[in-house]
Parts: C-alpha cells; sequence; structure tokens
C-alpha cells in the first residue's frame, strides 16, 4: 500500500498518539481483508475515507469513556463506509440532539444535508435537484454543519422549548 | 480556501479552524489523495485544527446516524406515498419515534415507524433496522418490515442486505413464494419479470429453507423462474454493485440491462425491431449522466439510439445490416 505512510500521518494528526494510529491502521487493513468491497472509483480515496472513519470512531469511543455527558457511542455501518455490523447503539440523548436541530434547520438545507450525507450524491446533483449553484450548494452545507456543531456544542438543550419559527407547522402542512 | 497552514505557530481564530474543518467535511468525498494529503498538512499544522475537525467529524457521524434523516421533505407524493406520511405526521413526532430506537420498536413498533418503504426508479434508499441490519434498496423497489426487526417481504425490484446474523433468530427475507434465510452477512436479491435473483456477497443463505433447501455461499449467485420453479446457479462476480453504479450482466439480455438502467437512474428505454432478446455478457458503469449512459449502451451493443419526449429508444442499426 503506498499510502500507508500518509495513512499513518493521518490516523497519528486525528488519534494524537503514534501507537493508537498504528493499531488502528492495521485495523483498517484487516477490515479491507474481509471487506469485499464492490467496485471502486478512486481506491486510494476511499482508503483515507476509511482510515478517517475508523479515527472518528476511536475518538468518540474515547470520549464516551472520558466524559460521561460525551457518551454518543459508535453508530450504525453507513453502506461500504463502515463496514463492521458490529457496533452498539447510539446513545440516544445525542440523536434526539441532532433530531431537533434538524427539525429547526430549513427544508431545503436538511435536503441538501440528507442528499450530500446520506444519499451521497454529487454536490453537482445536489445543485441540480435543488436548482441552485454549485458554491450555493457549498455554502448551504457548510451552515448546515455550523449549525449542527454550535447545537452540539450547546449545554441547554430542550427540543420542544425551541420555538423556531413555526418549522414544525411547515411540516404538518404537507399532504 | 486555505488549504495548508504553513507552520504550527500559525494562529487563527478558533471560529477559523472550525470553518475550514466544515469545508473540510464538504468536500471530502470529492477529494483525490492529494488532496488528503493537504488535509493531513492542515491537522499536522496546529492542534486547533485538529480539534475543530475531530468536534466537526463528531456531529458529522452522529448525522450519518439519524433514522428520520433518511426521510427527504418534498418528494411528490405519488411516487412517495409512504414516506410521505412518514414525514407528514410531523417531522418532530417521527424523529422522536425513530429516535427512541429499540425500546419503542419493540413496543409499538407499528404505529410509529412505516412499515413499507418504496422507492421511486433512479432513487436508492438505505433502510436500518435494529440490531445492525442494513438494506439498501435500489430504485423502483417495495419492500413490507414484517413482524420484529428480523423479516421482510420484497414486493418487487431490488435490495441488498447487509444482516447482523443472530442463530436464534435468522433473517428471512420473503420474495413471491420463495424464502431467503440468511446463515450469514451479505446478499442482493431481485424480483422481476417472474425471476427471483439471489447472490450472495459475504457469508451464505438458504432459499427456500422449506423445500429445495438450496444453499448459497459468497460468491454465488442463483437465479429461479418463478413460474416453472427452475433454478439456475451462477458466479456473482460482483454483488450490490449497482449501489456504486456498476451493473453486471452474464449471460442476460438487451432487456435486462434496460431494466437494470431504470431501476438505477430512472431512465425510461423502448427496445424496438426485436433488441429486447439481444444476448448480453458484460459490465456497464453508469456515470450519473443519463443521456451519456443510455449512449454508451447503445454504442456498445452497436444499435441506433434516439430520443422521443422522455423516452430514449434504442432500435437496429441502420447503417450495418
Amino acid at each position: 500500500m503506498e499510502q500507508r505512510p500518509m495513512i499513518l500521518r493521518l490516523l497519528s494528526a486525528r488519534l494524537g498518539n503514534r501507537d493508537e494510529a498504528e493499531e488502528t491502521a492495521q485495523e483498517l487493513w484487516l477490515r479491507l481483508q474481509d471487506a469485499r468491497p464492490g467496485p471502486i472509483a478512486d481506491p486510494a480515496a476511499y482508503l483515507f475515507r476509511m482510515a478517517c472513519n475508523l479515527a472518528t470512531d476511536r475518538r468518540i469511543a474515547a470520549g464516551r469513556r472520558g466524559a460521561r455527558e460525551k457518551a454518543w457511542q459508535a453508530v450504525q455501518p453507513e453502506s461500504g463506509e463502515y463496514p463492521d455490523a458490529e457496533r452498539g447503539l447510539i446513545a440516544r440523548g445525542e440523536l434526539q440532539r441532532v433530531g431537533s436541530l434538524l427539525d429547526a434547520m430549513p427544508e431545503r438545507m436538511r435536503d441538501a444535508l440528507v442528499m450530500f450525507r446520506l444519499e451521497q450524491r454529487p454536490q453537482k446533483a445536489i445543485a441540480q435537484e435543488l436548482g441552485m449553484s454549485l458554491s450555493g450548494v457549498e455554502k448551504l452545507l457548510g451552515r448546515a454543519y455550523r449549525q449542527l456543531v454550535a447545537g452540539l456544542a450547546d449545554p441547554v438543550m430542550e427540543p420542544a422549548a425551541q420555538g423556531e419559527r413555526g418549522q414544525h407547522e411547515v411540516d404538518c402542512h404537507e399532504r | 480556501m486555505r488549504l495548508i497552514a504553513m507552520s504550527a505557530e500559525t494562529h487563527e481564530a478558533p471560529g477559523g479552524a472550525m470553518e475550514a474543518a466544515i469545508a473540510w467535511h464538504v468536500q471530502m468525498p470529492a477529494m483525490d489523495a492529494a488532496r488528503w494529503a493537504d488535509l493531513v498538512a492542515w491537522l499536522e499544522a496546529a492542534p486547533e485544527h485538529q480539534a475543530a475537525f475531530d468536534r466537526v467529524a463528531a456531529a458529522d457521524r452522529l448525522l450519518a446516524a439519524v433514522p428520520g434523516l433518511r426521510q427527504r421533505s418534498g418528494e411528490p407524493p405519488s411516487a412517495m406515498p409512504v414516506r410521505r406520511r412518514w414525514w407528514r405526521a410531523g417531522a418532530g413526532i417521527a424523529l422522536a419515534a425513530s429516535l427512541a430506537g429499540v425500546a419503542l420498536w419493540t413496543v409499538a413498533p407499528r404505529d410509529r415507524l412505516p412499515t413499507t418503504f418504496a422507492t421511486a426508479a433512479g432513487k436508492i434508499q438505505t433502510v436500518r433496522l435494529a440490531e445492525g441490519t442494513a438494506i439498501v434498496l435500489n430504485g423502483d423497489t417495495r419492500l413490507t418490515r414484517g413482524d420484529g426487526e428480523r423479516s421482510v417481504r420484497l414486493d418487487g425490484g431490488e435490495a441488498l442486505f447487509a444482516v447482523r446474523h443472530r442463530a436464534d433468530a435468522p433473517f428471512t427475507v420473503e420474495a413471491g413464494r420463495y424464502r431467503i434465510v440468511d446463515v450469514g452477512t451479505v446478499f442482493n436479491v431481485r424480483r422481476d419479470a417472474g425471476r427471483l435473483m439471489v447472490s450472495v456477497s459475504e457469508g451464505s443463505v438458504m432459499v427456500d429453507p422449506d423445500s429445495a433447501r438450496l444453499a448459497l455461499h459468497a460468491g454465488e449467485g442463483l437465479t429461479i423462474d418463478e413460474a416453472s420453479g427452475l433454478a439456475t446457479r451462477w458466479k456473482a462476480a460482483s454483488v450490490g454493485g449497482w449501489q456504486a453504479g456498476e451493473l453486471d450482466f452474464d449471460r442476460a439480455t438487451l432487456a435486462d440491462v434496460v431494466a437494470a438502467f431504470h431501476r438505477r437512474n430512472g431512465a425510461e428505454i423502448r427496445l424496438e425491431g426485436g433488441l429486447s432478446v439481444l444476448p448480453f455478457t458484460g459490465n456497464v458503469r453508469l456515470s450519473g449522466e443519463t443521456a451519456r449512459d443510455v449512449e454508451h449502451l447503445a454504442r456498445l451493443v452497436g444499435v441506433d439510439c434516439r430520443r422521443e419526449g422522455e423516452i430514449w429508444v434504442l432500435s437496429p442499426s441502420k447503417v450495418r445490416s
């Protein structure tokens, strides 16, 4: 694997610890051997993405062990990206938080996020579907992430008491 | 955009690091190896970069786990009646129900979660059941969830199953008069045009466990003609490749190829002049641009291609005899 040194650097930077980076790289190679991934357009990019995901899982797990209020668990596998199905369920509180943050988003922002993150569609396709420019989509996604990160950092979180201008009504009106 | 901070002394406002971390996440799916190297350099440049990236990555990970997020708003009601109902209850309620997770599912699964999932041609949807089982629905597919979380019915179309195996409660897919029981993990089921096709990527499954008991292992495929019950085995080179737009055909016909196109990218293609029975073996890789893909297919099999409104028409080539 010609990318190995760079993958190790990525893991070290994410985990802040060379030993854990080595261990994670090992886990990555093992997974590559049992996962028989389908056709992959850019194998190097796929490796980096997988490494980055594994590092995030480890960071989340470490946070969970460390601080109780950061007790979010590793989550379900995302198709292909997280080939390990042996994951626990997500901490309910964290998910509820994300859920209410999503509820509070304007519909277009949420749609863009769904297409980007879950349907994994290229931004060009998202731009087409939403009738926006490419840079518009990029900005919209940026704003969506900003709201999420800020909302998750916010220590007080009462989903019902948010009073975001009639967002729920908008959804209820649809038929 | 700033890509590489030159040294560890670079001091940015914390907001700057956060903005950059978000930008990295937004562009991540399109990054090539060189860009990843840029990201590594950026991370290495400052601890604030690492901290900011860490926060965004954690939020991103949670995002991928929210079940309600899969139900997109604004779909045409006729195409997505089921999803629609799901949202109509109010995003808050629907989300709350799904967020409550397993506990709620076992208490009142049928009231709050959709039992039927349907996709329009060209749309893919991922359904996650409890216990780490994920089902990816190809376009033009309809799937009904059974009682509990261990059985589904594929009414029509195609789906890729990644099942967490439990010996005490095997996962079952019902398709027409056949049942498929997992003995392992990842498999694909397609049901169309009176045929049932099963292929296995990891682990193994048992098709028709009550009578024929056909075991299929990784790398194997099976086609059953539903009318005659005739089963044919084949070697499954790629399983669920349609997810990435990779379509694989072995001794198929052009009609099969056109059906697979329709399911995956929504293209309406009509075959003229007996082309539907034209034999086809090989792979087709979809680019995501329908026009390009249909024209590519036409060139590949050496037929003429024209457009009639929304429909593509393939007909025998007039140039060659």
